[in-house]
């Protein structure tokens, strides 16, 4: 059996929670591209989706990661093609994320994860991604004094520099070269709470590289086009509140709930699995 | 000390050690000044001292040093751009523009793309000058760059890849202007040393002429300093791609003014061209830069060596297939 990892990687608030509870009941009862072995038991340890499992039942949305979580899912598959593969992967608060940029440092547990990974899930909620405009400059009428303007510090960065500065230290941690397009590992960009963004003709992929043109032209620019993909993906299909269950939640199931975009663009399709099921397909 | 012995390492600020260790206390060069201090006294950096088995990287995205530079050149060829002006001619600015509005944009520079940057940190500050962060304060032009010593001069980084996948790490220097006048004016002093490292291994230089001065009342002066800037690199340019560049040219300069530089161009570089740009109109600072770019991308062929006859027997005569019949 493969026991391919993924990395899921993201932000504080941007979603992963969620994504991770609804991956599982997908894959536990119903009929996308990675289901369940039938054989194998479910995994043993569910507590760290328990609560985001509850929540969603209720249609409530689930709490912030704490910051001490640290763990790991792992869910035994079969995928499209009917062989088998270990899913593995690790459930933490996306603030870890955002020390290992500050920090500029990944500790070795990371690292080795990083490197072995078949597949990095980047989740980006464009939404509350920060994007800094500028207008022309204007002739200076008075000079400056040195010093006038302070620096600032990477809580101004443009959400561009920030992804790019992400992804380039886990290219470097991960042992790879920028000097040739990369083809392993695979990464599937996720733009999670896809439902908050202004409804668009635009395809998932064109969606990214106008959002964070900079980001996507690095990304295009250091993968190979088959190594990468962009998806539009929400995980709830709407927005639920942590006080207010929601009906069709608590009607349905959450299972009912959420959808992706294939990077192309086309209609919602209710199999989240689909970017997990391409990140782990051999060529 | 809270030092490694190798004064060419950086790992005390919390980047990767130069020898590539993850846990400094492997490191040779590390532990020399461990043992001779006898102290395990926490650092100035008492964060970095908590977690020392970390996977880290070899640049802190500031604008690049000397010494970042021995990590970057052995991955591709590089091409280093001079920017040579005067104080306040707007080098900085040039760049700003240039990322804010062509990188940020992801548009495309010298006919490549965006593929990565080790100095984001060194092109955000520069940035966020011109930015409105917040409406109470003002857009203003970057600060000045201060003559310091130090990591200096610092060198802005971008990689690029064109759609041919050829890939290039394009540094501009960021450097005060002062470094040049006093270079113009002594080309030996010591405070100028900055200066002559970028005139000897720039690959390519753009002269910064500010129009807006030369326009004003300091014509005198203002002109005075791009002459002798021209004229000090003229001595060093050989054939490597120059351009003048008449920034802030928000006016058209009268020709009494700009016709001496000009003729100096002409007369002492005569390789070099000539580019108007304003820093309120990005798509003149992207053709500026795409013309310095494209002229520095494949550097010229050297010239072909001619070997002198002086055997006329074939078979001595024979110098390898390589040779020109």
């Amino acid at each position: 059996m493969r026991k391919p990892e993924i990395v899921l990687l993201g932000g504080p608030n941007s979603g992963k929670t969620h994504l991770a509870a609804q991956l599982y009941g997908r894959i536990l009862r119903s009929n996308g591209r990675l289901r369940r072995q039938e054989q194998q038991a479910i995994p043993h340890d569910l507590t760290l989706l328990d609560e985001a499992l509850g929540c969603l039942e209720e249609g409530r949305s689930a709490s912030h990661t704490g910051s001490d979580t640290w763990g790991e899912i792992t869910l035994p598959t079969i995928d499209e093609h009917g062989g088998q593969v270990l899913l593995k992967w690790p459930d933490y608060a996306g603030e870890k994320v955002e020390q290992m940029l500050r920090l500029r440092s990944i500790s070795e547990a990371w690292q080795n994860r990083i490197a072995q990974a078949e597949g990095w899930a980047i989740v980006i909620r464009l939404s509350h991604e920060r994007r800094v405009d500028a207008r022309p400059a204007q002739p200076r009428t008075s000079p400056s004094t040195s010093g006038s303007v302070p620096l600032m510090s990477d809580e101004y960065w443009d959400a561009n520099a920030r992804w790019v500065e992400f992804v380039q230290i886990l290219m470097h941690v991960a042992g790879m070269s920028s000097t040739s397009l990369q083809r392993k590992p695979r990464v599937a960009i996720l733009l999670s709470c896809y439902d908050e963004l202004p409804e668009s003709e635009e395809s998932p992929s064109a969606k990214l590289g106008s959002w964070l043109p900079m980001f996507y032209s690095f990304m295009e620019n250091n993968w190979s086009p088959e190594a990468w993909s962009v998806w539009g993906m929400s995980a709830l299909g709407q927005k639920l509140d942590s006080a207010h269950p929601d009906e069709s939640f608590l009607r349905d199931g959450p299972e009912l709930h959420g959808w992706v975009i294939a990077p192309q663009g086309g209609p919602r399709d209710s199999d989240l699995t689909a970017p997990i099921a391409w990140l782990l397909d051999r060529p | 000390m809270n030092q490694c012995a190798n004064t060419r390492c950086h790992a005390h600020d919390g980047e990767l050690c130069s020898d590539g260790h993850r846990d400094r206390s492997q490191c040779h060069s590390w532990q020399v000044n461990r043992l001779e201090d006898g102290n395990s006294a926490p650092g100035p950096t008492g964060l970095m001292e908590t977690s020392e088995v970390m996977a880290r990287v070899p640049w802190s995205g500031s604008a690049l040093g000397s010494d970042d530079l021995t990590h970057l050149v052995p991955r591709a060829q590089t091409i280093l751009i001079g920017l040579l002006g005067a104080a306040d001619a707007g080098k900085t600015t040039l760049l700003a523009v240039a990322y804010q509005h062509i990188l940020l944009q992801g548009r495309t520079l010298g006919g490549a793309r965006f593929a990565g940057s080790r100095s984001l940190e060194g092109w955000e500050s520069i940035a966020n000058s011109m930015r409105f962060l917040d409406p109470a304060r003002h857009q203003t032009f970057p600060p000045h760059t201060p003559r310091g010593t130090g990591r200096v001069p610092g060198l802005l980084h971008v990689a690029l890849r064109r759609p041919n996948g050829s890939f290039r790490d394009l540094l501009f220097t960021d450097a005060p202007g002062e470094w040049f006048t006093r270079w113009a004016l002594s080309q030996d002093a010591p405070d100028t040393a900055g200066a002559r490292w970028i005139a000897q291994y720039a690959d390519a230089f753009l002269v910064i002429a500010d129009s807006a001065r030369l326009s004003g009342h300091q014509v005198g002066n203002a002109r005075r300093e791009v002459r002798q800037i021209l004229e000090r690199l003229a001595d060093r340019v050989g054939h490597r791609p120059t351009r003048l560049v008449w920034a802030k040219h928000e006016q058209a300069l009268p020709e009494t003014t700009s016709q001496p530089i000009t003729n100096i161009l002409r007369n002492r570089i005569p390789h070099a061209d000539q580019v108007e740009c304003r820093h309120d109109q990005p798509e003149t600072v992207a053709t500026m830069l795409d013309g310095i770019i494209n002229k520095a991308w494949d550097p010229p062929f050297a010239m072909p060596l001619q070997e002198p006859v002086i055997q006329h027997d074939p078979f001595l005569a024979f110098r390898g297939s390589h040779a020109q019949t």
